[in-house]
């Protein structure tokens, strides 16, 4: 029996250091934005975590479901030393499923297939520190670095690409008719 | 059906008749986003090239109309075609398009309604700045050759004349009406490509200065410091370099006079056939009509309809095809 106890104090005590065992993901993703959420709270919520199954599945739920939303948000890291300017980066550009549109006003359309039609968010675009900010209403900012010298753009869990013609016409030499003086 | 609405839809139904080979690749999309990708490349690589090379990206606005659509792309092959040096000059010193009005605004909302002839827009900042180009074209039709037999505006018989000398005097005037309504669409667009791109000279060296930071920049090894130099002194300049740099040449020529006047105009003109005359503005082909049928250049599947809508004046037989995916007709 007493082996039991110290064995089950020994796994907390594990649990509720940081510096031995960090605070499962669950716990981070549920403590990452309440401030001074350091130390005691870390604490209860990895007890709570360990020992309570009722805690432990809703914030396991939790955790997969807002960590799924801010990988999509996450900003990926920009390239270093890049420059970009924001004219250069007006254009059409294409995923597998979504559109992105980076318009000459400053505004952007992002298109995504859904089923046979497609649903639209729009909002502001800008260059920030070397990547292209997303601005919506009700949404976080999304960031998306350049990618490459192709002019892709790359965001964390998309890559867009620029559109591009699939046909080139060709030089018809035969009748042009017209002459230069 | 009076006879402007006949004329418009015989014009319409002999350039558009079935999609040919080219034209289904072009919107070969098998989901929502790929036709969308594909309806707006054209516009998106347009600009693209626009800004990469420091020019504003100038769209040749495509109607939404079929009528419409030969019309515009009559009058733009016309200048195209037949604009003097002069006239044309101003167009080497922007990336060309052709798109509607819809795809447009996509690009650039700015562009506001309705279909303007011809959109010009700036690449070298965000909001950019737009500007509309618009004319009628309209009324000058009566000039061209698409006419009753009786047209009052013909000149009256002579008494001791043949049936043949009449048909002849007749056949002269018309052309003459013809080729004075072609030289005046012709200038109507040259004066609007030449307010929005070069109004003054301000403007042309603002142009300049964004050339030869864009040259600057990419480090070309084309247009070199003695560029300019030689431009002003009157030395033998390359192609390559007037391609690269035309707002330089450009200014050059707005500030000599006479035979260098000429010779510059003439080098961007150059300019414009290789890129706009020879191979069609994207997002158009060049076809050619003398009235029955129609041939789209570099194309095996030939459009051949609606013979029998009449004479076509020399100078308007090669136009601009204009093609969208829900053409009705």
């Amino acid at each position: 029996m007493r082996s039991r106890w110290l064995g089950l104090a020994a796994l907390l005590a594990a649990g509720c250091n940081e510096g031995l065992i960090a605070p499962p993901p669950a716990v981070r993703t549920l403590l990452r934005d309440v401030p001074g959420s350091q130390g005691v709270p870390t604490a209860v919520g990895t007890w709570a975590y360990l020992v309570i199954p009722a805690v432990r599945i809703v914030l396991d739920v939790r955790g997969r479901l807002v960590g799924s939303r801010d990988a999509v948000n996450e900003p990926a890291p920009p390239e270093p030393g890049l420059h970009i300017e924001a004219s250069a980066l007006v254009g059409v550009y294409a995923s597998h499923d979504r559109l992105l549109i980076l318009d000459t006003s400053g505004e952007y359309t992002l298109e995504t297939q859904e089923g046979g039609g497609l649903l639209r968010q729009e909002g502001q675009w800008a260059v920030e520190a070397g990547a292209v900010v997303l601005r919506a209403s009700g949404e976080g900012p999304r960031r998306l670095v350049l990618a490459s010298d192709q002019g892709a753009l790359r965001g964390s869990d998309a890559t867009f690409a620029p559109v591009a013609l699939n046909t080139t016409p060709p030089v018809a030499q035969d009748s042009i008719e017209g002459e230069l003086p | 059906m009076n006879r402007r609405q006949f004329l418009g839809s015989a014009a319409a139904a002999a350039v558009i008749a079935t999609w040919p080979g080219w034209l289904r690749r072009a919107f070969a999309g098998t989901s929502p986003i790929e036709e969308e990708a594909a309806a707006l490349a054209v516009l998106s690589e347009g600009y693209r090239r626009a800004q990469r090379a420091g020019k504003p990206l100038l769209v040749l606005v495509i109607p939404a109309d079929g009528g419409q659509k030969y019309d515009r792309g009559r009058a733009f092959g016309e200048y195209l075609n037949h604009g003097s040096a002069e006239q044309l000059a101003p167009l080497a010193l922007c990336e060309v398009a052709c798109a509607e009005m819809a795809k447009l605004r996509r690009l650039a909302p700015a562009v506001g309604e309705g279909e303007p002839l011809m959109v010009l827009i700036e690449t070298d900042r965000v909001p950019a700045r737009v500007q509309r180009l618009d004319a009628t074209l309209g009324e000058d039709r009566e000039g061209d050759w698409r006419v009753v037999d009786d047209d009052p505006a013909d000149p009256p018989p002579k008494k001791k004349e043949t049936e043949e000398e009449r048909w002849q005097r007749r056949y002269e005037a018309r052309q003459r009406r013809a080729d004075a309504a072609i030289a005046r669409r012709i200038e109507r667009i040259a004066a609007l490509v030449r307010e929005a791109v070069q109004p003054d000279l301000a403007r042309l060296e603002e142009r300049a200065a964004r050339v030869r930071a864009h040259v600057q920049s990419v480090g070309s090894g084309v247009v070199t410091a003695r560029f300019e130099q030689d431009l002003a002194s009157g030395a033998e300049v390359s192609r390559a370099a007037v391609e690269e740099a035309p707002a330089l040449v450009a200014l050059a020529a707005a500030r000599a006079q006479g035979a260098r006047r000429e010779a510059l105009l003439g080098l961007l003109a150059h300019v414009v056939e290789a890129r706009l005359r020879r191979v069609p503005p994207s997002g158009s082909r060049w076809a050619v009509s003398a009235g029955c049928g129609t041939r789209i250049e570099g194309e095996t599947q030939q459009v051949m309809v609606a013979c029998g809508m009449g004479h076509v004046p020399e100078k308007s037989r090669r136009f601009l095809y204009f093609f969208a995916k829900n053409d009705d007709l």
